[in-house]
């Protein structure tokens, strides 16, 4: 009877040395980082993030996680299954005591009765946060047709998603192409195609609705960019045709047979453009403006009929432009795809001006259905492309922020 | 499965073990995707995976005629592709594309002229006063017939295309001729 309070009070002991403290003392190690999804490990995190949930990919019967902050107490998460859910507020408190430096990750797991902890993961919470919100559309996964669709905003620093335009409201029509002015929710645009169509303009709080086509343009705008001024959007025109390969392996191919950029001024209502943006034997697109708003660049290639798709090969130009004026200048070559062999799409400037990030694929601008498109990067000073290391593989992909499939 | 888009495929098997009617068909592919040998063995799968296309071009759904044809030239024994090709070209009224592709139905083991062929050859050779039956077939008696009887009943319209319709229709409404001369 005594051993036998003996043996309870020690397993007690034992029991409390356990669970919900994160305080295991009896525990093997593994010497290996664990596997978990998505791999949180070794990045950079914005200190005002959602927190970061992930699956940690490990046979085990139970799981415990310890985040430790560089100054603080750590928070310990346990959970029966792989999925771990990191409390918000706790997770806010590590972001906070850990900003501009690096907090831990132990991943413990328990099998058959022994506890078995894995080589620590670690990251760092960046000084800067993140705009708190992402606008995207959601729409069902088809091709052709719709039913459903609206344009969300999803605030990043919880899990919170609210529309900002459904077409349950419009008989059920097609809207995107939403653009903000320098991220600023008070001024940005969107389309809607079908019912209702036109470019509504969004500024503090007023809305109005444009129809951006003319005798001489050859179509409404399509893809937008804000100058900085807020005042000019630069828009492509474009015939765009969608066809669906037959083979196994690619699906869809969208190809531009005309393709010009104009610039929309939101104050006077006109629309301009020059020959060196729209040229009747070249295809310019995807236009964005420098953050100074003196260059405009964009895409550009030869125009080839659609049964050559695959050797229709954009440039990336710019040029000129005087804000004072509405003028546009000269033409830049900043990427040759005679240089390169391959075509680029989807240019974006960093905010400070320096680097260039833009997609390369062996043809065409459409490269969401591109398995070989890539992310590069141009050094504006030195004109040295790089390659990040955020590409992922040969079968997925990446474009910029949210547009990254698997 | 037919493209071994395996991850796809197991995506939808997933919805469909869901519901009272596919339950068991899924349940029997995912057998098949856990072990992909065994699909080659399933006839289904085989047949469609014989028909892949491996000389790449676009589909676009407003001319499936050239659609067609390029299965056909993908696959010369794509039986489907061939039928369809058939009945748009008989639905467009191109007769000449039509009678310019009669005699491939031997290459699809057709035993006899389907009855709307047939009825389509007999306006096209009276219309061309040619004859492209193709060798080793024949026209049925029958459909001759019936042919001979269409246009002794249209005469009786005497040219007014009202009274045709009207005296036509009951007995030959549902025959390409119908079809051709009032659609």
């Amino acid at each position: 009877m005594h051993n036998h309070f003996i043996e309870t009070s020690v397993l007690l002991t034992v029991m409390l040395l356990t669970g919900c403290s994160g305080n295991i003392s009896k525990f093997t190690e593994i010497p290996r980082e664990p596997v978990i999804f998505p791999d949180y490990s070794a990045i950079t995190i914005p200190p005002n993030i959602a927190p970061l949930n992930f699956t940690v990919n490990e046979e085990a019967d139970k799981y415990l996680i310890n985040l430790t902050p560089a100054n603080g107490a750590k928070l310990s998460i346990t959970s029966k299954d792989n999925s771990i859910s990191i409390p918000a507020a706790g997770w806010k408190k590590i972001l906070t005591q850990s900003r501009g430096k690096e907090f831990s990750v132990e991943v413990f797991i328990k099998k058959e009765g022994v506890w078995q902890k894995f080589k620590p993961l670690f990251n760092r919470v960046a000084n800067d946060s993140i705009d708190s919100y992402l606008v995207y559309r959601l729409i069902d996964p088809g091709f052709e047709a719709w039913n459903k669709m609206g344009i969300y905003q999803r605030c990043l620093e919880n899990f919170k998603e609210t529309p900002i335009m459904i077409n349950d409201m419009s008989d059920h029509n097609c809207m995107n192409c939403h653009s903000f002015s320098k991220n600023n929710s008070n001024t940005m645009l969107f389309h809607m195609r079908g019912e209702l169509p036109g470019t509504y303009i969004y500024r503090n709080g007023k809305i109005k609705k444009v129809n951006t086509k003319t005798e001489l343009t050859i179509s409404a705008g399509v893809y937008p960019a804000w100058h900085p001024n807020g005042r000019y959007v630069a828009f492509s025109v474009n015939k765009i045709l969608q066809y669906f390969h037959a083979v196994p392996g690619k699906k869809i191919e969208v190809v531009d047979t005309l393709s010009d950029l104009i610039l929309y001024d939101t104050e006077t209502n006109i629309v301009s453009n020059c020959p060196a943006i729209a040229s009747p034997d070249r295809f310019e697109t995807f236009p964005t403006w420098s953050p100074d708003g003196r260059y405009l660049y964009f895409c550009c290639a030869k125009a080839l009929p659609v049964s050559k798709y695959d050797q229709i090969r954009y440039d990336v130009l710019r040029i000129a432009f005087n804000p004072e004026n509405k003028k546009f200048g000269s033409v830049d070559t900043i990427i040759s795809s005679s240089v390169t062999g391959k075509s680029a799409s989807f240019p974006r400037i960093s905010p400070d001006g320096k680097f260039l990030l833009f997609c390369m694929s062996g043809y065409g601008n459409f490269t969401i259905w591109h398995e070989d498109s890539d992310l590069y990067l141009m050094n504006l000073e030195t004109m040295e492309i790089t390659k990040p290391d955020i590409n992922i593989s040969n079968k997925s992909r990446e474009g910029i922020l949210v547009l990254s499939t698997y | 499965m037919i493209n071994r888009d395996y991850a796809v495929g197991e995506k939808y098997l997933n919805i469909l073990e869901q519901t009272l009617f596919y339950r068991n068909w899924a349940r029997y592919y995912r057998g098949c995707i856990k072990d992909t040998a065994l699909l080659p063995g399933d006839q289904e799968i085989a047949a469609k995976r014989h028909l892949l296309i491996q000389s790449d071009f676009f589909a676009n759904v407003t001319d499936y005629n050239f659609e067609l044809n390029k299965l056909l030239e993908n696959h010369p024994d794509n039986r489907m592709a061939f039928e369809y090709y058939m009945a748009s070209l008989l639905l467009d009224k191109k007769l000449d594309f039509f009678a310019a592709n009669i005699s491939r139905i031997k290459n699809f083991g057709f035993k006899e002229i389907p009855v709307h062929y047939e009825e389509a050859l007999l306006a096209y050779m009276v219309n061309t006063e040619t004859s492209i039956i193709p060798a080793g077939y024949s026209i049925r008696e029958s459909t001759r017939q019936r042919f001979n009887d269409y246009f002794k009943t249209y005469s009786f319209s005497a040219g007014d295309p009202d009274q045709a319709v009207t005296l036509l229709k009951k007995r030959f409404g549902n025959t390409y001729w119908f079809y051709l001369q009032f659609k």
